[in-house]
């Protein structure tokens, strides 16, 4: 449910980093706020949650177009993993135009991913929304791991678990290098965008 | 109750995150007034959609504002009747309800915390607990019983959901002690010590309830493994919050009769150390008491063995004090804090959790008693 704001000609919107904690999601964020440093208008804001941070800041889409005449502001946002946050995962979930699902490529997390996205589609149930439906981009993290030597999950392996029935797009990534993150983040806002011209268009 | 009512409605329908959302992203400016169901009432002051200053009470600033979110029921105003303020807060208005929201979750917005009345049950909730320590799950309708005093059991729960409360007989009558939201324990860790014990208070559903069952054997492995001055510890906290949960019972049955001044007690000193050390009793006994605003209640019998002192995990601010009234014999050995706290480290999180809980169960249910000790000397 994107924002209009009548004083600005500002349309807002929300894109929330979800997945399995320690998974990457804030090292995600923490890159496109220190990489992107155009795209960026205010402060990245950190509350302390145990486990992993949760961080926000806006982000202006710049080169993707307006809609209807107002430009775009988007939120970047991502969400305590950890079971013991439900409000603050409500609220940052409720409202969420479009989501990148940052999942976990090492081998011990196999079932952290699958658990988190049912958990997110549960979520997204109660809001009333389609995990079909909603924009969305899943990110396998930690690629680089490969190297170490870590015990790492197949892409094909991750696509099986989490987007056979999704078939939405996917990017390997190593968010603390950099690689994939830009990606995932521009495919999801061209989603999102799409999405909101789809509905406005309908209601217009 | 003047000024211009823009917008008021009901925080059951829409919660106070969401209003505050709203006019962020309206830019409004005005004073929204938020009304619990007892009657407290927090005034946020909003200057184009950012939140500059909020009190209510004594509280003033991020305090008074943080607060607000563990209102679930109540009402709200929103108007333009602008007043002088002082500026306290400039935080993003985002990263406020963000970290409030952090803290509802994390257990740390407690109701009352001490300024409960009379007749009003404290709510207290604990830390949320890893689902992987739950062996199984089980469910109580509301008003159903899910332990009765004096039965027996050492099955350990933890609340995952909904409302319990915590009831002692006292002439045949079930007096509410405390209530417990999520993030609860019923049972303690003494149990492991003590084996089949009869369980000491009565535990009600208040809503549909959702419990955890803890991993008594993992726990029970772990207990095993401490050390005994740890041991001790559990077991004083215990102890501890059992002599206050009856005095409190007692208390609410017999009134005034049951408190004394100092004048009438032999030998009364402060249970007080350096902030740094705790004590062991090597021999005698002592009368445990319970000060508040110069009056003295007794609390029971300290043994041979027991450890006194701030115990950890119980220090909170506080509108009472203990005080010891040893017999002839009574003779302290006193070491360094360290020497446990060393050892709290190694535990693992949920007894972590389980002890924290029991030091904050005991706080409260001490200042309970603290705030009915002064009701009844008005």
């Amino acid at each position: 449910m994107a924002v209009f704001n009548i004083q600005t000609r500002e349309i807002e919107c929300k894109i929330v980093f979800y997945g399995p904690g320690r998974g990457g999601k804030t090292t995600n964020l923490e890159y496109i706020h220190k990489t992107f440093r155009k795209n960026i208008t205010g402060d990245l804001v950190s509350i302390d949650t145990q486990g992993d941070r949760t961080l926000f800041f806006d982000f202006l889409p710049i080169g993707l177009g307006k809609i209807k005449g107002c430009d775009v502001k988007v939120q970047l946002f991502t969400v305590p993993g950890q079971p013991q946050y439900a409000s603050t995962r409500k609220l940052v979930l409720k409202g969420a135009d479009g989501i990148v699902f940052v999942a976990d490529s090492l081998k011990v997390q196999r079932k952290n991913n699958i658990l988190s996205l049912q958990d997110l589609h549960d979520n997204l149930k109660d809001y009333g929304k389609s995990i079909f439906r909603v924009p969305l981009v899943l990110q396998y993290n930690k690629r680089d791991l490969i190297k170490e030597g870590f015990p790492v999950l197949e892409v094909d392996t991750l696509e099986k678990d989490l987007n056979k029935q999704l078939k939405v797009p996917s990017f390997p990534a190593s968010a603390i290098k950099g690689d994939g993150v830009g990606q995932a983040l521009k495919k999801c806002l061209e989603l999102t965008l799409q999405h909101l011209q789809k509905e406005l268009n309908w209601a217009g | 109750m003047s000024g211009n009512n823009l917008l008021s409605g009901n925080l059951s329908f829409i919660s106070f995150a969401d209003i505050l959302q709203l006019l962020g992203s309206t830019g409004s400016t005005g004073i929204l007034e938020i009304f619990n169901e007892e009657d407290s009432r927090v005034k946020i002051f909003f200057e184009h959609g950012d939140v500059v200053h909020a009190e209510t009470g004594e509280l003033k600033g991020e305090e008074a504002f943080f607060k607000t979110f563990s209102w679930e029921k109540g009402h709200f105003r929103f108007s333009e009747d602008f007043h002088e303020y002082e500026k306290t807060m400039e935080s993003n208005l985002t990263g406020l309800i963000l970290e409030g929201l952090r803290l509802l979750d994390e257990g740390k917005l407690d109701h009352g915390e001490g300024k409960n009345l009379v007749g009003h049950v404290p709510l207290l909730r604990g830390r949320f607990i890893d689902y992987a320590e739950i062996v199984d799950e089980e469910f109580f309708e509301k008003d159903e019983i899910i332990v009765r005093e004096g039965r027996y059991g050492s099955w350990i729960w933890v609340v995952l959901d909904g409302l319990i409360q915590i009831e002692k007989k006292f002439c045949g009558k079930n007096i509410p002690v405390i209530q417990l939201g999520r993030g609860g324990f019923i049972g303690s860790l003494a149990a492991f010590a003590r084996g089949d014990r009869p369980r000491s208070a009565t535990v009600r559903a208040l809503s549909p309830v959702q419990l955890g069952v803890l991993d008594a054997q993992s726990l029970s492995k772990e207990y095993s493994s401490y050390s005994d001055l740890l041991r001790t510890y559990f077991i004083c906290i215990d102890d501890r919050l059992k002599k206050i949960t009856d005095a409190y019972v007692r208390i609410y049955g017999n009134g005034i009769r049951e408190v004394s001044e100092a004048g009438q007690i032999e030998n009364l000193t402060p249970e007080k150390f350096r902030d740094t050390n705790l004590g062991m009793v090597i021999s005698g006994g002592a009368q445990l008491y319970i000060e508040c605003n110069g009056m003295f209640l007794n609390l029971g019998k300290i043994k041979q063995g027991d450890l006194v002192g701030e115990l950890p995990f119980t220090e909170s601010k506080r509108s009472y004090s203990f005080y010891l009234a040893g017999d002839g014999d009574f003779k302290i050995k006193v070491f360094d804090k360290k020497m446990l706290l060393s050892e709290f480290g190694l535990m693992s999180e949920n007894i972590k959790k389980m002890v924290e809980f029991a030091g904050l169960s005991l706080s409260h249910t001490a200042s309970s008693l603290a705030v009915k000790m002064l009701k009844l000397m008005q």
